[in-house]
């Protein structure tokens, strides 16, 4: 069932750039346009593809559930990355880290506050002052 | 009772970073954001690297040269034309980013003159065009006499279709009604090689790449573009005396704020830059790295780069060169 | 007798007192950049850019050369201890150095890599010093069609750095062929596959997709299966290799070293592809190929000399004639240019103070940073020993500011949640992130040198051909190709038993 699955997706996403591609334009040999390359891969993996799907027909495999804390992690990154620019990094990252201690084992909101309070201040030195990287500022200006 | 200490001074060291008010007095008085639009050691990246602790002291507050290299410099220019007009985010403006990529590329949605105010030019490269040294071609009539005979079997490497050094072979070409078929690198170092070993014809490079082959003897320069000859190489004509004044593209470099800055703002970095540009030190730093410096204020700038908008216009219609 | 003499001269320049700080500032810096995921040398030496204009020519130049091949040092120690790559050289090392790290054996691996790039690095060294003028005018007769050719011979190597299916690793390489088209086409000057996105105008930066497939899915796996937390808690063994680990390592960091410096000093090759190359050779000569990804040293050993010797490979262009191979080198070569040092091909000529300062530094630049790094070991063992449920969120904050360090985008982070995710899915479904990786680092290679090459040749493939080096490469190719047609089935059905155990 697996492999039906992912085959399907990626047969997919294999004709998918493969109409890009080809609106892009293959070129002529003398001068090879902005798709070719894609082209041919696309379609080669169009190829492997079905080879997976019809594999993945004849075998049946039972899937094991998503689980939970993974796809919660993955909300919390990208809900990160989102806010970043809004809240600044200092206080996105206190958030985040905190969060992420709390999910990792449960300790009391306090002690996951003054850690990732911590981190958070240790990361912005090093990476912040030392390095001179320039973090985005939030509203608050930090 | 460890854990509380050390929430309390967790605590505190937030409240520091929370608690810094920003009063909005006289321009400046904080960190000023400084857009440089390549990679760390993209030539752009050393000519600002040049000057902005200089301007820095100027200033008397601390500049940060924040690489945003996105898009051959798309990105940099629109981060700048995006953000707060405040004058704390300023731009080191290339001229193919400002000029030749709003022509050619539809990612470039901003408006050079009206998205961005010109603040001060400061340093030009111009363009040479070359061959090697082993190369049968010892004038630049000599190579397009061929060209004609031949077209589109010289081969030309250059440092990406958006560059001046490009635009400059292109405008040669069309003024001539020649063919010559260029092979696109990601940047003028790259290239090189492709001249050295002997992959290509000829090249049309920055002064900067090409400058020490030449002083090397490896490589024959034909023109350059500049407006006087340059004085390391009194040997090597101008374009405008091989009797084609207008192919004089050069890659520039100045600095830029986001249009509707407000005057207190522009008063201020407009002097502060011509003082760094006209430092002595600076100037010494640039030459050493093979820029010329050429200052220009505002208005000469403004006249500037709508006289390079006109002629790159001319030459991406007369190239087919187009936004799509 | 006249390279000696020049050598001693420039002992004589660098052993001065200023010249040997600069020196361990330098590496000691390089190795803190190269352990950061994320910042790499670029970033680092333009930091240090401003303090050059008042600091003498040749002992900035020293320093700054030494962020450089220190930070090959740092790279492997992340990937090894944690499975995110400090750099992008140090990819490769996560295959089996992660995993001889969660056997106990992360000090031998720590200790290989350092050893192993300390050796390479003096051999690089040597071979700067004495072939400097030769390679970098033999490195010119690689143009666009001898660039497509290695990039094809390196393609093969696909099937050797994944472990398990066929028809997965070659998904897997499509698949980064076609991602790494995304962003700006450098010959056409046009985006592509970027659906107005501005976060992608760029394509996808190799260090933070690595950070994520790698470093971060690990983490999302290691989230997911709600182990009990003694098994999550690595062991820690012995601290430095056995005897057994040098002599398995002597070979493949023989190769490496060989291998890295011919490969580094090809403008544009990069020090990634070599170490993928190494990785892959290693495993061909391997008596024991099948249990290649399971945590064995010559993975470890070879890559970490190749990406050494690469590294001062990269110096021959540059100090020989001016040209930059990489980001390192083109910030280098800014640098000389500030200074006034005028880089090109009179270099060596005009400045021999410059240049043989420097390869005396690097000598002894590589003995300070395996003095430095080998304390050092035993005291990155001890990141280990941290509670799982503390070091899952360091690794993951380390892996969010790398990410936006890279460009000074919070786009970048987000793309590398995103790739945390595939990697998270490539895992989850069997496939390898490996095949990937090589393919989308490999892709703008292999479709610039040919699309280059084709207008050179005003369309002939026949290019490819009639040039001696390139048809060299599509030979080496095509060997790499049939030739194990009988031991890839071993190795790919071994590996299949194997796991299914």
């Amino acid at each position: 069932m697996r492999e039906l699955k992912v085959g399907s997706v990626f047969l997919l996403f294999s004709l998918f750039i493969i109409y890009e591609s080809l609106r892009l334009g293959l070129g002529t040999l003398k001068k090879p346009g902005s798709g070719f390359l894609t082209f041919c891969a696309a379609l080669l993996l169009s190829v492997f593809s079905i080879a997976l799907i019809s594999r993945g027909w004849r075998l049946r495999e039972s899937v094991k559930p998503f689980p939970r804390k993974v796809i919660l992690a993955l909300g919390i990154l990208i809900l990160y990355s989102l806010f970043m620019d809004i809240l600044g990094f200092i206080l996105s990252t206190f958030l985040m880290v905190g969060i992420f201690f709390r999910l990792a084992q449960k300790r009391p909101w306090w002690t996951v506050a003054g850690m990732s309070a911590l981190v958070t201040f240790l990361a912005y030195l090093v990476f912040g002052i030392l390095l001179r990287v320039y973090f985005p500022r939030g509203f608050l200006g930090m | 009772m460890n854990m509380l200490r050390l929430m309390l001074v967790c605590g505190l060291v937030l409240f520091v970073f929370l608690g810094a008010p920003e009063a909005q007095e006289k321009y400046p008085n904080r960190l000023i954001e400084f857009v440089v639009q390549s990679a760390p050691g993209g030539s752009a990246d050393v000519a600002a690297r040049l000057y902005s602790d200089d301007l820095a002291k100027v200033l008397k507050v601390p500049i940060t040269a924040v690489n945003r290299a996105g898009g051959a410099g798309i990105q940099g220019v629109t981060y700048v034309t995006r953000a707060k007009k405040d004058g704390y985010t300023l731009l080191q403006g290339s001229g193919s980013s400002i000029i030749i990529l709003p022509l050619i590329s539809k990612e470039a949605t901003y408006d050079p003159l009206k998205d961005l105010i010109p603040l001060g030019h400061f340093v030009s490269v111009p363009t040479v065009i070359a061959v090697r040294s082993d190369s049968p071609f010892k004038t630049l009539a000599e190579l397009i006499e061929y060209a004609r005979k031949n077209p589109e079997k010289l081969k030309n490497s250059t440092g990406g279709i958006g560059t001046f050094s490009y635009f400059s072979l292109e405008l040669l070409c069309v003024e001539n009604k020649i063919k010559i078929t260029t092979i696109p690198f990601k940047s003028g170092g790259e290239a090189l090689p492709a001249l050295l070993g002997g992959h290509v014809d000829m090249a049309s490079n920055t002064l900067t790449t090409l400058g020490p082959q030449m002083a090397a003897g490896k490589v024959r320069g034909l023109a350059i573009t500049s407006k006087k000859r340059d004085p390391d190489f009194p040997n090597l004509p101008t374009t405008a005396e091989l009797g084609y004044p207008d192919v004089s593209f050069s890659t520039w470099f100045g600095v830029f704020a986001p249009a509707g800055v407000p005057q207190t703002v522009t008063s201020v970095l407009v002097p502060a830059l011509e003082k760094v540009f006209k430092d002595p030190d600076v100037v010494k730093r640039a030459e050493k790295a093979q820029f010329t410096v050429d200052y220009k204020g505002p208005d000469e700038f403004r006249k500037f780069i709508e006289n390079e908008m006109r002629l790159a216009a001319k030459v991406a219609e007369a190239a087919k060169l187009t936004k799509e | 007798m006249e390279t000696l003499q020049s050598l001693a001269y420039g002992f004589s320049i660098f052993l001065q007192p200023t010249n040997l700080l600069y020196c361990f500032f330098g590496v000691l810096l390089g190795t803190l950049v190269g352990v950061l995921p994320g910042l790499g040398a670029g970033a680092a030496i333009s930091l240090l850019l401003p303090t050059v204009f008042h600091a003498p020519p040749v002992g900035s130049m020293i320093m700054l050369a030494g962020i450089c091949y220190g930070a090959m040092y740092g790279g492997s120690t992340t990937s090894i201890l944690v499975n995110i790559p400090g750099e992008v050289a140090s990819v490769v090392s996560t295959f089996d150095g992660y995993q001889m790290a969660r056997q106990g054996r992360a000090g031998p691996a720590l200790g290989i890599a350092a050893f192993g790039s300390f050796i390479a690095g003096s051999f690089g060294v040597i071979g700067l010093m004495l072939f400097a003028p030769t390679l970098a005018n033999f490195a010119l007769r690689f143009g666009p069609p001898e660039y497509f050719s290695l990039a094809v011979m390196s393609l093969t190597l696909v099937t050797y750095v994944s472990k398990g299916s066929i028809i997965r690793s070659l998904m897997m390489a499509c698949t980064g062929l076609i991602l790494s088209a995304v962003g700006m086409d450098p010959i056409t000057s046009k985006t592509r596959f970027t659906f107005g996105l501005s976060a992608l105008m760029d394509g996808f930066e190799i260090v933070y997709v690595a950070m994520g497939l790698f470093g971060l899915s690990e983490v999302l796996i290691n989230l997911g299966q709600s182990l009990k937390k003694d098994t999550l808690k690595t062991k820690i063994g012995n601290l430095l290799p056995t005897r057994q680990d040098w002599k398995d390592s002597a070979l493949p960091i023989a190769r490496g070293t060989v291998l890295g410096f011919f490969l580094g000093i090809l403008p544009g090759f990069g020090t990634a592809i070599t170490t993928f190359v190494s990785y892959a050779v290693e495993k061909r000569f391997s008596k024991h190929p099948e249990k290649f990804g399971t945590g064995v040293i010559e993975g470890v050993a070879g890559p970490e000399a190749s990406n050494n010797s690469a590294s001062s490979g990269t110096f021959i262009p540059l100090l020989s004639l001016g040209i930059p191979v990489n980001v390192s080198t083109s910030i280098l070569l800014g640098a000389l240019m500030i200074l006034g040092l005028q880089p090109g091909p009179l270099l060596i000529s005009s400045k021999p103070d410059l240049f043989w300062g420097l390869v005396a530094s690097m000598y002894i630049g590589n003995v300070m940073l395996v003095i430095l790094n080998l304390p050092l070991i035993g005291v990155w063992v001890q990141v280990l020993r941290v509670p799982y449920s503390i070091l899952s969120v360091l690794i993951i904050l380390f892996c969010e500011v790398g990410a936006y360090s890279v460009g000074n985008s919070v786009d970048d982070v987000l793309l590398m949640n995103i790739f945390g995710l595939f990697g998270y899915l490539v895992k989850r479904y069997k496939f390898e992130g490996a095949p990937f990786i090589l393919a989308l680092v490999l892709g703008p290679m292999f479709e610039n040198s040919l699309r280059r090459a084709l207008m050179m040749s005003d369309g002939s493939p026949a290019i490819f051909f009639s040039r001696p080096l390139s048809a060299v490469f599509l030979v080496i190719a095509l060997f790499f190709l049939i030739s194990p047609l009988f031991t890839r089935e071993r190795i790919g059905k071994k590996a299949i038993e194997m796991q299914e155990e």
